[in-house]
């Protein structure tokens, strides 16, 4: 009885120091550089389109892919890094539709570690892309929103979702 | 001499048929398209109608489902019915409604609305408006139908016939081969000669053709597409096996001003 006594005393001691041993993490490493995974240049590979109004109302016809309607991917998109900071961009439409008013100027971010949204830039004129997600070595694709509003009751009336890749 | 008086009276009965059908049209809702719950603005222009040179012009409206709540008196129009003058320009007005308060009815009783412009004491009106459609709350199937339903001039319109839908003979019988569409600008002037777009099935008696205004057409300058109308063609065998060319109704569209 007392050597178990004993036995029990010492396992719990055991316990109590392995217990308090440090343990040694790996390097969580550099966190993801949002910026240059966004940035470079991308060919346009989908496209699809998004009645905002039938999908907010649960309308049978919502959102459509129309890729194969026009020549879209034949529309690159550069996203210039000047300094490790957005620089320049350019847009060749190719045979594409326009996809944004402006195929050239400024490109911004409204955060530089974790961006959510694309401002191109030329003079007066703004357009925003939101960002649907960052490229890794996962998905390698960089997806962008566009959204289409009605001046008047400012009410979103169509999204555009983009899909390009390297 | 009888024949004089049948002939008289043929024609002062053709001109009070005229006078009861005339329909006022220089007015434009905003925004172009609109669902019962929305707020919407009527620009009124009364130039060259009974009511030109009036300064106190009311509004007399009327839905599908009943008369406008301002409709109290057509000899003494409230003051929640007068329209608010456009500063600087005689003849023109503006009024803004809500459908489902205006009318008093749910969003799903409201389907289409028109008006007139009055003086107070109802001694002079203009003709009554088109009808006014709003945009259904709830899905209605119908045999012609564009994706997105609204659109702009620089939007991807996909245009589409259901056949399955349709409820005439040669709708049904009909084998589509093309779109005509013709864009028309904000002064109501069209684009250019209509475009001939090819149709494809999109599926069982699913038929689809597809364009983007400002790439069919060019707007002139300070000018922008404002509304476009589209119709199927397509052919069916008479008696003699030969094809006779048929066509769907023509639908118009108004185009949004987007940003």
């Amino acid at each position: 009885m007392r050597s178990i006594y004993l036995l029990t005393i010492l396992l719990a001691g055991g316990l109590f120091f392995t217990g308090c041993r440090p343990e040694g993490f790996e390097q969580i490493g550099t966190a993801n550089d949002n910026l240059t995974a966004i940035s470079g240049a991308w060919k346009l590979t989908r496209v699809t389109q998004t009645d905002f109004e039938s999908q907010r109302k649960g309308f049978p016809y919502a959102v459509e892919d129309i890729t194969t309607l026009f020549n879209y991917t034949s529309l690159q998109l550069t996203l210039t890094l000047n300094a490790g900071a957005p620089g320049n961009f350019t847009i060749n439409n190719g045979t594409a539709p326009p996809i944004t008013s402006i195929t050239s100027g400024s490109w911004n971010v409204d955060d530089l570690k974790t961006p959510k949204a694309i401002t191109l830039k030329n003079g007066a004129v703004t357009e925003v892309m939101t960002l649907g997600g960052y490229p890794n070595t996962i998905n390698s694709k960089l997806k962008v929103k566009v959204t289409r509003s009605d001046v008047e009751s400012n009410k979103v009336l169509i999204v555009y979702d983009y899909e390009f890749s390297r | 001499m009888k024949k004089l008086l049948i002939f008289a009276l043929l024609l002062l009965g053709a001109n009070l048929a005229n006078a009861q059908t005339c329909t006022y049209t220089n007015y434009t809702i905003s925004p172009a398209t609109y669902t019962a719950e929305d707020q919407v603005t009527i620009n009124f222009d009364f130039t060259g109608t009974d009511l030109a040179g009036e300064t106190d012009v009311y509004i007399w409206t009327w839905s599908n489902a009943g008369d406008g709540i301002t409709n109290t008196d057509w000899n003494n129009a409230p003051a929640t019915a007068k329209l608010t003058p456009v500063a600087g320009s005689p003849n023109k007005f503006t009024f803004k409604l809500v459908g489902t308060t205006m009318y008093n009815k749910s969003p799903g009783q409201l389907k289409q609305f028109q008006f007139l412009g009055k003086t107070k004491n109802g001694s002079k009106k203009s003709c009554d408006s088109k009808v006014n459609a709003f945009d259904p709350l709830v899905f209605v199937p119908s045999m012609q139908r564009i994706f997105p339903a609204r659109v702009g001039q620089n939007d991807v319109v996909s245009l589409y016939f259901h056949q399955d839908l349709a409820t005439t003979i040669n709708e049904q019988r009909m084998q589509p081969v093309s779109v005509t569409v013709e864009v028309f600008d904000n002064n109501d002037v069209s684009a250019g000669a209509p475009v001939t777009l090819t149709v494809k099935s999109a599926g069982e008696k699913l038929w689809k053709a597809y364009f983007i205004p400002t790439r069919s057409y060019t707007p002139g300058a300070g000018k922008k597409f404002v509304r476009f109308t589209y119709k199927f063609n397509g052919t069916v065998q008479d008696a003699n096996n030969q094809p006779v060319t048929v066509s769907t109704p023509v639908v118009e569209v108004p185009l949004n001003e987007m940003k």
